[in-house]
């Protein structure tokens, strides 16, 4: 890298930084308190954030709001006795609405990690979201983790697929194998183009959303195995707001007992998880502190 | 390829994008002139007030500006929906840009005329309105028109509080499609022609305005 391109680099870097730290410093002093149960019975309405294009958890298709998500947010109105507003918007804007109170809940697939649980409460897994890679149908060079060696492979810029990267890389290891090139995406729809196009060999993205991929469009991808340690998705709500928590574990346990988890995970997440616990685990099976 | 329906959800987010836009650029305007006639004014406080305003909402990235408005501003007592959120933040932006516009015209600005007429007995409000407006905005039309085109760009991040734009519409399309190439080349087309009949509007203006004295 030219010396000029160095500093314009790090220049951007440094303006990214600050850039960030001022919308956390900002929101950090506006944030206020999520309205709890009896504040939501009392206004008559709960105000939910959902993702936009997330299939197969939250998506759009001509301006009608579709996926598993949608399906269990539906069933939630019908049994919740208050109005449920919902707002769609992107992911990013979603933890820190939530984290800022501005929503009452994020009713989004999201993926529960050490970090985010620090400003955030989920409820129950909803699904699974351990990590996995996809292939170009009959690429025969690679049939199991060990082959990822050397491979180049895509990942989400700052998401969990670039996390996983690190137990890959050790993963690897074990086999005498190192980890190869990595390309950053903003969204996976251009990853998936660029596994096609040959620029990729593989691309690491959940295991949910890698079986939606193959399950609509077999003849050019191929699920392969999990990557890294287990983890789930769930629901989020604001640190503390243990009613509406509860309030929301309640109407899950209760899907998931008469077995509208298992049908509505067949029909659109295209695979079933029927082992997930009754609590929010962190990745690798770690209970909360 | 792209399906007539997907053309029209596109057509959709690009009337978002249009209206969004149009509307921080009628009020930015206007908000800019006043910025700039505060920060040129005799009133230090009202000055540095400018000054201050201009030089944070600059330097704040619009994405940040964006959900300071709508997740920071409630904690305030002050809600918006996202639509009015998402022209506010865009047209307190755009102010901020063409106020430093407006601010290099009025300081480019021969003080021999504004001198001449006061020695008309025209008052300061007459004078600006007469003698300085005129000239202002015909210096400032090509700058400012550049402005508005560079605010439909940064539009797409109105989207960060779910305000469905031409851009978001055409992710929101790719997520579903798996093909974000003829989506957001479609999208791309429909942006260059947005900003062509904008900048061919502007020709129109600053030919009337050369040819025509006065306000166009």
């Amino acid at each position: 890298m030219s010396r000029s391109a160095w500093i314009a680099c790090a220049a951007v870097r440094t303006l990214r930084c600050w850039a960030m730290t001022g919308a956390l410093l900002g929101l950090g002093i506006l944030v206020v308190s999520a309205a709890s149960l009896d504040e939501i019975k009392k206004r008559g309405y709960m105000v939910v954030a959902t993702e936009d294009d997330y299939p197969p958890f939250e998506y759009v298709v001509n301006g009608t709001p579709m996926g598993y998500d949608h399906v269990l947010l539906a069933l939630l109105r019908k049994s919740a006795g208050f109005e449920i507003r919902q707002e769609i918007l992107p992911w990013q804007g979603i933890l820190p609405g939530v984290a800022s109170g501005k929503y009452d809940a994020a009713v989004t697939a999201a993926v529960i990690t050490d970090e985010r649980a620090k400003s955030l409460d989920f409820t129950i897994p909803i699904s699974e979201s351990t990590m996995a890679y996809v292939k170009r149908t009959g690429d025969n060079r690679i049939k199991s983790i060990k082959d990822l060696s050397g491979m180049t492979l895509g990942v989400q810029q700052g998401g969990a697929s670039f996390q996983v990267l690190p137990d890959l890389e050790a993963e690897l290891k074990t086999t005498g194998g190192k980890l190869g090139s990595i390309v950053q995406y903003g969204a996976f729809s251009e990853a998936y183009q660029d596994l096609v196009n040959g620029r990729l060999d593989a691309v690491i993205h959940n295991i949910v959303s890698l079986s939606t991929l193959i399950s609509e469009k077999p003849q050019q991808f191929e699920l392969g195995q999990r990557v890294g340690k287990k983890s789930y998705a769930a629901w989020a709500v604001q640190k503390g707001n243990k009613s509406v928590t509860d309030f929301l574990d309640a109407f899950l346990v209760q899907q998931k007992r008469n077995g509208s988890f298992h049908e509505l995970q067949e029909e659109h997440l295209k695979i079933v998880f029927d082992q997930l616990p009754d609590e929010p685990l962190l990745p690798g099976d770690r209970k909360m502190n | 390829m792209l399906k007539l329906a997907t053309l029209g959800d596109l057509l959709h987010g690009a009337g978002i994008t249009i209206s969004v836009s149009a509307l921080a650029i009628s009020a930015g305007i206007p908000l800019g002139l006043a910025l700039a006639a505060g920060r040129t004014g005799r009133n230090p406080l009202i000055r540095g007030i400018c000054a201050t305003y201009s030089s944070f909402v600059r330097a704040v990235p619009v994405v940040t500006f964006v959900m300071l408005i709508y997740f920071g501003l409630p904690a305030l007592g002050i809600g918006f929906d996202p639509f009015p959120a998402a022209v506010l933040a865009l047209t307190l932006n755009t102010a901020a840009f063409n106020g430093e516009i407006w601010r290099a015209a009025i300081v480019d600005f021969p003080h021999g005329q504004l001198e001449a007429a006061r020695a008309f007995g025209m008052t300061r409000r007459v004078a600006f309105w007469r003698i300085v407006f005129p000239q202002i905005w015909r210096a400032s039309l090509p700058a400012l028109v550049n402005e508005m085109t560079l605010l439909i760009k940064v539009s797409p991040a109105v989207a960060i509080i779910g305000v469905v734009d031409l851009t978001r519409k055409a992710r929101q399309i790719s997520a579903v499609t798996y093909e974000p190439l003829p989506t957001f080349l479609s999208a791309a087309v429909i942006y260059g022609l947005v900003l062509l009949m904008l900048v061919a509007g502007a020709r129109w203006l600053e030919k009337r305005l050369a040819v025509r004295p006065g306000f166009a």
